[in-house]
């Protein structure tokens, strides 16, 4: 069941898309690669803190990128803001992942550049439609961090 | 928010198939006795556990709805402004969304900040119009959305305002990013906000005196219900006009609502008011007059013990108003109070108050503001029984204030 649509807005994207997933949680990181590449159809790679991200981050053209709050060492908004200062990278989405977010952490993950909120714990469902929801947004980008209502 | 979006009544009903399911299974169960399945007691157990819990609330829920919301309003919905349309205004907006409680009528934009497209809500002005619009709209409690200490001097001077206006208001807590850290007290301030009243009580206090509220009201009104149907005959077949009262007060935060008195003057009175202005005996933007020629027979009697007033019974039944707070103004009153005076609004208005049980009848009416915020400000609940055993007396020996 592959969620990712190719459609005529799309069409530039030829090869399926790349995803970098930051999560210090080995067990969820291993499921949310393993979700995304056999049930999304994606190219994704995995991470476990800033350091290991940095690295896909210089190597990698992404489409996407999704960021844990709460990393080892870096915190997820100062890795959202690095991405946010690589030219090359300025306009890829970002989806956040945290526990239980004050509207005061939304506001920050946004201010750090990021564009969906996904609350902790998730169903890969919920992932997916996250992701989906970020790469099939129109191009002229609105401001503002979302937060997708599933029900 | 959205209960009125309920499915169709078949879908409602196919919804609950399972449930229906589950009191068959049961009811089966049930009569499942020594090995023996009695089916009849089983099937009427069935229908009848369906129909109960089932059907019946189905059925009834608008109706009782209905009723519900006719009897004791629609209060459950706060309403909120946020002040700051920046991403903490916005998210703040959100979370009070999805809790279904809450209704945000708008914001009000940092000085520096811009327009606000995407909002939800209207932008209402600058911060410099916060009184304005306090006075203007009903304002449960303000959120101040500040992200960071640049607003410390605003968002004081703002603070000043819903004080004196007695509005009630949440400043966040901390406007720092924690990515990691937690509240080392357990449990965190649940939206990130400490909320702030202008009114003495806890939540759990006003609860109480909700309850005394419900408590009493309904019991007064069931033990004088014989007098009031016989006041009720006395003032319809007396004069000409209705039984009933109804005048449009202004209640808490400005909410206003239609309270009740039996009618005590001729039918065109409001009309006759502009002609008597010039009698007027009390100070300030109240009116009021000891010898009103529009006042009837029964109407006289009646004002005298303050019969007229027991209708509000039922406006203390629906939350309305109290069996004790500052009496409810008039629109036009509330819109020429100044600043202070309308922390009167900050609390439930009431049956009766301190100037009420004072035995005092010529008083300003600044005196008699004075005398509300006393109420307010050392409010408590001992002091609130007290004053309504004090209450009784006055009335029955008819020397109320008038």
């Amino acid at each position: 069941m592959s969620q990712f649509r190719r459609d005529e807005s799309h069409a530039e994207i030829e090869r399926p898309p790349r995803m970098l997933i930051v999560e210090d949680d080995a067990e969820l990181l291993g499921e949310m690669v393993h979700f995304t590449r056999s049930a999304m159809g994606f190219e994704t790679f995995g991470a476990y803190d800033y350091g290991g991200a940095v690295i896909h981050l210089g190597q990698v053209a992404l489409d996407v990128v999704s960021i844990d709050l709460t990393l080892p060492r870096e915190s997820g908004f100062e890795l959202c803001e690095y991405v946010r200062r690589l030219p090359r990278l300025a306009h890829v989405p970002i989806l956040v992942t945290g526990e239980a977010p004050l509207p005061r952490d939304m506001a920050h993950a946004e201010e750090a550049g990021a564009n969906l909120f996904l609350e902790k714990p998730f169903a890969m469902r919920d992932l997916s439609l996250h992701v989906t929801a970020l790469i099939e947004r129109p191009k002229v980008s609105r401001p503002g961090l979302r937060f997708l209502r599933l029900f | 928010m959205s209960m009125d979006k309920r499915p169709l009544l078949t879908v409602q009903l196919a919804n609950r198939a399972g449930d229906l399911a589950i009191l068959t299974l049961a009811a089966f169960l049930a009569s499942f006795q020594q090995g023996q399945l009695h089916w009849k007691v089983a099937l009427v157990i069935a229908l009848a556990s369906s129909f109960v819990l089932v059907l019946l609330p189905t059925l009834f829920w608008r109706p009782l709805r209905f009723v519900g919301t006719r009897l004791f309003g629609s209060r459950q919905v706060e309403q909120v402004l946020i002040v700051g349309v920046g991403p903490l205004g916005r998210h703040t907006h959100r979370a009070l969304l999805n809790d279904g409680k809450h209704s945000v009528i708008g914001y009000l934009r940092f000085d520096d900040e811009e327009g606000g497209a995407r909002l939800g809500a209207p932008v209402l002005g600058p911060i410099g119009d916060l009184e304005r619009v306090l006075r203007e709209r009903i304002v449960d409690e303000a959120y101040f959305a500040a992200s960071s200490h640049d607003l410390h001097a605003c968002v004081q001077g703002a603070i000043g305002v819903c004080e004196r206006l007695g509005v009630p208001f949440a400043i966040p807590v901390c406007h720092y990013r924690l990515a990691r850290a937690k509240p080392a007290g357990g449990s965190d301030f649940t939206d990130g906000y400490v909320h702030y009243l202008n009114a003495r009580y806890s939540p759990a206090q006003a609860l109480l005196k909700r309850l005394l509220d419900i408590a009493v009201s309904s019991m007064a009104l069931l033990a004088l219900s014989p007098l009031l149907v016989c006041v009720a005959l006395a003032v319809k077949l007396t004069s000409r006009g209705p039984i009933f009262f109804r005048q449009e007060r202004v209640g808490l935060h400005g909410r206003t609502f239609g309270m009740i008195k039996f009618r005590s003057m001729v039918s065109d009175a409001e009309a006759l008011r502009a002609a008597l202005l010039a009698r007027n005996e009390q100070t300030g933007p109240v009116f009021k007059m000891k010898q009103d020629p529009r006042v009837t027979r029964v109407g006289r009697l009646i004002r005298k013990h303050s019969i007229d007033e027991l209708p509000q019974l039922v406006n203390v039944l629906r939350g309305d108003m109290s069996l004790v707070g500052p009496r409810p103004p008039l629109v036009g009153e509330v819109a020429r109070y100044e600043a202070w005076q309308r922390r009167r609004l900050s609390v439930r208005p009431g049956l009766t108050c301190i100037w009420q049980v004072s035995g005092r009848n010529q008083i300003s009416f600044e005196q008699w503001m004075m005398l509300d915020m006393r109420y307010i400000d050392h409010w408590s609940l001992l002091q609130d029984l007290r004053l309504i055993m004090r209450t009784v007396p006055v009335v029955l020996l008819g020397r109320g204030a008038s």
